[in-house]
């Protein structure tokens, strides 16, 4: 048996096992469930070594002389230091670090995208062709807002306007429900793909 | 200094960010080198940093087999595989044969399965759970039978129309409400990084915010 | 009736979910499958490359995006190919480089391509979206100069035009989460004049649709839907085709769950179930 098919019936068995724990929690799920995890966890961290510290090390370091880089591998190790109760406040060194660069890139680049650039982009005309889909998407929009003004009594104009912006997110989730739906659908249909196909040669 | 130092450190970090975007690196080309240098340090601490999950992962499982909790065993089972991918990954590379066989078939297919359980679980909310009680839950309802249908090939055939009106709900009453969440998200995330900036909030650190 | 119809068994639900699944897979209809305004518009996007153009494919999905995304990535990558167009191809996500990656040498091969002159991955890189930040000045630092096989970038022809994400005439990101689609808008497409499409899963389709009104996306393929109708523009009909199929029923079987469920709701004395 070559490997692409001890790999294909391994697969299979897997992902059989798998299945099983939707009619009943038993062994042979836990046991699929538990070497996945084990896999996954472990993968991660080879792929971190492959492919950003070995080569990190190997060029930059050696070759090129960039011995600066000492200081965020030491900034990256600091972080383990947190197994350690008399040191693990060293650790919040490497935790600050990397939000403040994640509150930066927020700082930086969520507001102009997420933000002006799709208001700006609700301000069309509503007048001419495709006007009365622009005011749709403007009243949207609006109404939408104001049920998130939790901070104002929702009743009277508000309250009306609120309700509107209510039934327009039900549109939405009802249209993420749908899409939900065929997302999950297309996920089952992959997997009896690959059984069908792959494993038993029927597809 | 314990709380005060990392403090600063996320500041100066985020600062970095917020001006390289307002000053042109022609005119600073300091602060361009400095923001591009932050970048690459940032990659590096994350890959440095990334076992973390992993060995508190390991950690609880060594210590249900040591204490002999319930499904021990099977904590064996994790800690064996993940001992054999790290080390064969680490002396062979993540491309070796027997690293590649684990991520092909002991990875990708079992993640891709978990997910797929999902559909399962839909369909039985979509029969016990969906329950019609109020006006809103009718209009998600006929939203989402509009685009089921017109997400998949026989809405066309069931009616021509049934795919030009998914494709509006999709384009207009759907956006509309995205972009709101949207907007009403970005806000919430640029004031949360401000607080965290700005030293206010403190969570991260281990302690409360003000 | 309707009282034992409210308490059936969930596992039969689950039974005749899978039986309509396989028996779709087994005997095709054939339904035909409609071009969608937004596929259509990534569709152009690929007709108008020239040759010797640089397109990035940016695999930013996991396992559970196969199915709706690697059909899309080889379309993609042939009818890239047919327009005479390189590809450079790079990841945020571990997945992404042999998921993703297997596709477009799949493709590549079939049509003689040459890797490090028609072609180069750079694989999974870790960061997140600060991968994304430094890769818009300065690519071959923030892939540590080196390819997902480890070999370096200046040993490959093709890379010595693309020094950073600035250099690319189209960008095609294939999402299925966070960092994705929105990540590329805001750190790429804001900064650089880079047209942007995306392949998104179907649950992603619905936060993608305003970055598509406001022009930040130049096209969205939807999930398997819009798998299959790049297929179908590419002549390469695989598994988005044949699954569409099953979606059809599937989607009338959720429905008549959702009418039966709500039937014996409201006729059969009024019990809430536990799914």
């Amino acid at each position: 048996m070559d490997t692409a098919t001890l790999g294909i019936w391994s697969a299979a068995i897997m992902t059989l096992f798998l299945y099983s724990y939707i009619f009943v929690d038993n062994p042979f799920f836990k046991f699929a469930e538990h070497a996945y995890i084990g896999v996954a966890a472990a993968y991660g961290m080879v792929l971190q070594i492959d492919n950003m510290i070995r080569p990190t090390i190997k060029t930059k370091l050696l070759v090129q002389g960039q011995w600066i880089l000492i200081i965020p591998i030491i900034l990256g190790l600091m972080i383990y230091t947190r197994y350690f109760k008399s040191i693990n406040y060293i650790a919040r060194y490497t935790v600050a670090f990397m939000v403040g660069v994640g509150a930066g890139v927020v700082l930086a680049r969520d507001f102009r995208a997420s933000f002006m650039l799709q208001v700006a982009d609700t301000m069309r005309s509503v007048t001419g062709p495709g006007g009365v889909e622009n005011l749709i998407v403007m009243v949207g929009v609006v109404t939408t807002l104001t049920y998130f003004f939790f901070t104002l009594e929702q009743k009277g104009f508000v309250g009306v306007t609120a309700k509107i912006g209510r039934w327009t997110m039900m549109i939405a989730l009802g249209a993420a429900f749908g899409n939900t739906v065929m997302a999950r659908v297309s996920l089952f249909l992959g997997r009896v793909q690959f059984l069908l196909g792959d494993w038993l040669g029927i597809l | 200094m314990r709380k005060e130092v990392p403090i600063v450190i996320c500041a100066a970090a985020a600062l970095i960010y917020v001006l390289s975007t307002f000053i042109n690196p022609t005119t600073s080309p300091f602060l361009g080198k400095l923001k591009g240098d932050l970048d690459t340090w940032y990659l590096l601490v994350y890959a440095v940093a990334f076992a973390v999950g992993l060995i508190n992962l390991a950690q609880i499982h060594l210590r249900k087999v040591t204490q002999q909790r319930q499904d021990w065993q099977f904590s064996i089972v994790l800690l064996g595989f993940m001992a054999t991918t790290l080390i064969f990954g680490i002396f062979t590379t993540g491309k070796g044969p027997v690293t590649d066989f684990l991520y092909q078939y002991f990875f990708v297919n079992p993640r891709a399965t978990m997910y797929s359980i999902l559909v399962f679980y839909i369909s039985s909310a979509a029969y016990r759970a969906f329950r019609i009680k109020t006006f809103e839950a009718s209009i998600l309802l006929v939203a989402a039978v509009i685009m089921m249908l017109g997400q998949a090939p026989i809405g066309e055939v069931i009616w021509s129309q049934i795919p030009k009106m998914s494709a509006w709900i999709l384009n207009y009453p759907n956006a509309a409400g995205m972009r709101g969440i949207t907007i009403a998200a970005t806000l919430g995330g640029v004031a949360t990084a401000l607080r965290i900036v700005l030293g206010i909030e403190r969570g991260h650190l281990g302690g409360g915010g003000e | 009736m309707w009282q034992k119809l409210q308490n059936v068994d969930r596992r039969v639900i689950y039974v005749l979910m899978m039986i309509v699944c396989v028996y779709a897979l087994l005997n095709p209809m054939g339904l035909p499958i409609s071009i969608n305004e937004t596929t259509r518009m990534a569709y152009d996007k690929i007709q108008a490359l020239q040759p010797g153009d640089i397109v990035w494919l940016g695999y930013e999905f996991s396992a559970g995006g196969v199915p709706e995304l690697v059909p899309a990535i080889k379309a993609t990558a042939k009818m890239a190919f047919e327009k005479g167009a390189r590809i450079v191809s790079g990841t945020m996500w571990l997945e992404g480089q042999n998921l993703g990656g297997a596709a477009l040498r799949e493709m590549a091969d079939l049509q003689g391509k040459v890797y490090g002159v028609d072609y180069v991955q750079i694989g999974y890189k870790p960061g997140g979206q600060v991968f994304l930040e430094r890769a818009v000045d300065d690519l071959w630092d923030a892939a540590v100069g080196i390819d997902e096989n480890g070999a370096d970038l200046a040993t490959l022809p093709l890379m010595e035009e693309v020094k950073s994400m600035a250099a690319f005439d189209l960008i095609f990101i294939y999402c299925t989460g966070n960092p994705g689609d929105k990540e590329y808008v805001k750190i790429v497409g804001d900064r650089l004049n880079v047209p942007i499409c995306s392949s998104v899963v179907s649950v992603s389709v619905p936060e993608s649709m305003p970055f598509v009104r406001s022009g930040q996306l130049a096209g969205l393929l939807m999930g398997m839907r819009g798998a299959a109708e790049f297929e179908i523009l590419a002549k390469i009909p695989g598994n988005a085709v044949s699954g569409m199929d099953a979606q059809s029923l599937s989607h009338v079987l959720i429905i008549v769950f959702i009418i039966v469920g709500n039937l014996a709701f409201l006729l059969g004395g009024k019990k809430g179930g536990r799914v």
